[in-house]
């Protein structure tokens, strides 16, 4: 095996070991505790979706009749 | 051949022609990144709302007239006490707060902080030594885009909302919630659930929906009726539909990329196949060189794939190292609103890494087999004519 393709080889292992440090470090209790933290005060776990204000409040279909669902929680979907 | 000979040669060859090596590579990582990513976030998104799902209440009870969601009765909530096997009723408060002329908009939430239960969690989750002063005043946590988008606006320490009797209530902004949970709190506004009625406009005996459990989950369906059969316009909803929306989340955001990547590697394996298979190409003087040298038809072949499988991993590497970097590191930008949106409060979060190793080897199975065959079946056909037919 050539010189540079040995040094490309090991920068590759080197990729994939950062990643798999990364993964394995990552602080996977602390966020599961957070977010369990604000179900448990709030009772629910409405996804944070940054949808416009007129998809959740009007009917673009019938615009003279209320919207018939919204898209901020889950449940609804 | 030795082996080590065999490896030099490899490597010496596949360094010689980088520049040819090069095009592939590049488009391949490229396809494997995009795919990758989004997975990625599909995949992380999923994981972090299905680890809520053990701490969320069984069932939720609203009320629905005319398939529009209208405010629940609290005295709803007595009824479901009164059925054996429910347990943990707690009604809920809660609604969207417009800035009609900014068109944005906030989740208004009441909670009720004389529970203990509620009382120990935000000691927990706010971790402040001074809770005493959250009860005193009108106070309130918000979630990090709603108090970027506040102090853009010069609302720092508080927040003046419009009542809808035309009233105004000053809410001051006691903490900001934490930034891993963004994916749930970042357009939140928690607050004790009597404000919370009089800004959303509800009166005392108005909730918004009521949840209750029942420990055991044999009953679940048997509950589902019982609670159904109360009132003509109650709706249920029970954890295990929660479950299944979870599941369905984003997959057809993830098959539309599929479909995507399906029809993009098979652009690319097809120009890879003409590209071998082209009449008079250097690839073919190059193959009859080495059989006129006495390489054997098996020692081309294995030459050709070693070969081809050290672009396949190298690229597979790449664009999974790559992708990783972009959605967990970096927050994926650009992408992340194709599936969380864009058009209301920005949201910085962080995705918890969450690998799935099936959908991976899925992944490389999907590239790296067509891509081998498109190389390899026109190097056998070159392989096995005549060498000096193969040099003209």
């Amino acid at each position: 095996m050539i010189k540079p393709f040995a040094a490309f080889a090991l920068l590759l292992v080197i990729m994939v070991f950062s990643m798999g440090l990364h993964y394995i470090l990552f602080p996977y209790s602390k966020n599961k505790q957070t977010m369990n933290h604000i179900t448990v005060l709030t009772h629910m776990a409405p996804i944070s979706l940054s949808v416009g204000y007129d998809e959740s409040s009007y009917n673009s279909t019938y615009p003279d009749m209320s919207a018939l669902g919204r898209m901020d929680f889950i449940y609804e979907h | 051949m030795n082996t080590n000979a065999f490896w030099h040669f490899l490597t010496l060859q596949l360094f010689k022609e980088r520049s040819k090596h090069l095009s592939v590579i590049v488009i391949s990582i490229l396809i494997l990144f995009l795919l990758s990513s989004v997975l990625f976030i599909s995949s992380s998104i999923r994981y972090s709302l299905e680890e809520t799902l053990k701490v969320q209440p069984d069932f939720v009870v609203s009320r629905v007239q005319g398939g529009i969601a209208v405010p629940t009765p609290m005295v709803w909530g007595d009824e479901l006490l009164d059925i054996y096997g429910v347990s943990k009723v707690n009604p809920r408060v809660y609604g969207r707060y417009f800035f009609e002329a900014k068109e944005r908009s906030f989740l208004v939430v009441g909670v009720d902080f004389l529970e203990e239960q509620s009382h120990k969690t935000l000691q927990k989750l706010i971790d402040q030594t001074d809770i005493k002063s959250f009860f005193n005043n009108n106070q309130m946590l918000v979630g990090e885009g709603v108090k970027r988008y506040l102090a853009e606006r010069f609302y720092k320490d508080a927040y003046n909302f419009l009542t809808p009797n035309g009233t105004f209530e000053k809410v001051n902004i006691f903490k900001t919630l934490p930034s891993q949970s963004n994916l749930i709190g970042n357009d939140m506004m928690v607050m004790p659930i009597d404000l919370a009625r009089k800004i959303i406009g509800y009166s005392e005996d108005e909730v918004t929906d009521i949840t209750f459990n029942v420990p055991n989950p044999d009953e679940w369906n048997m509950m589902t009726d019982k609670v159904s059969a109360l009132h003509y316009d109650l709706h249920v909803v029970n954890k295990n539909d929660v479950q299944k929306s979870y599941e369905n989340l984003y997959n057809y955001k993830g098959g539309l990329f599929l479909i995507l990547f399906l029809v993009l590697l098979g652009t690319f394996t097809l120009i890879l196949y003409q590209r071998y298979s082209m009449v008079y190409s250097s690839e073919q003087r190059h193959i009859g060189l080495l059989r006129a040298l006495g390489w054997s038809i098996n020692d081309v072949l294995k030459f050709k794939f070693t070969e081809t499988v050290v672009i396949v991993f190298v690229s597979y590497i790449l664009g999974i190292f790559i992708a990783y970097v972009y959605v967990f590191a970096l927050g994926a930008p650009l992408l992340r609103e194709v599936f969380l949106g864009a058009q209301n409060l920005q949201n910085n979060l962080n995705f918890v890494p969450v690998l799935d190793f099936s959908v991976l080897t899925s992944i490389f199975l999907i590239y790296a087999l067509p891509f081998m065959a498109a190389v390899l079946i026109p190097v056998w056909r070159v392989s096995v004519t005549d060498p000096k037919e193969s040099m003209l």
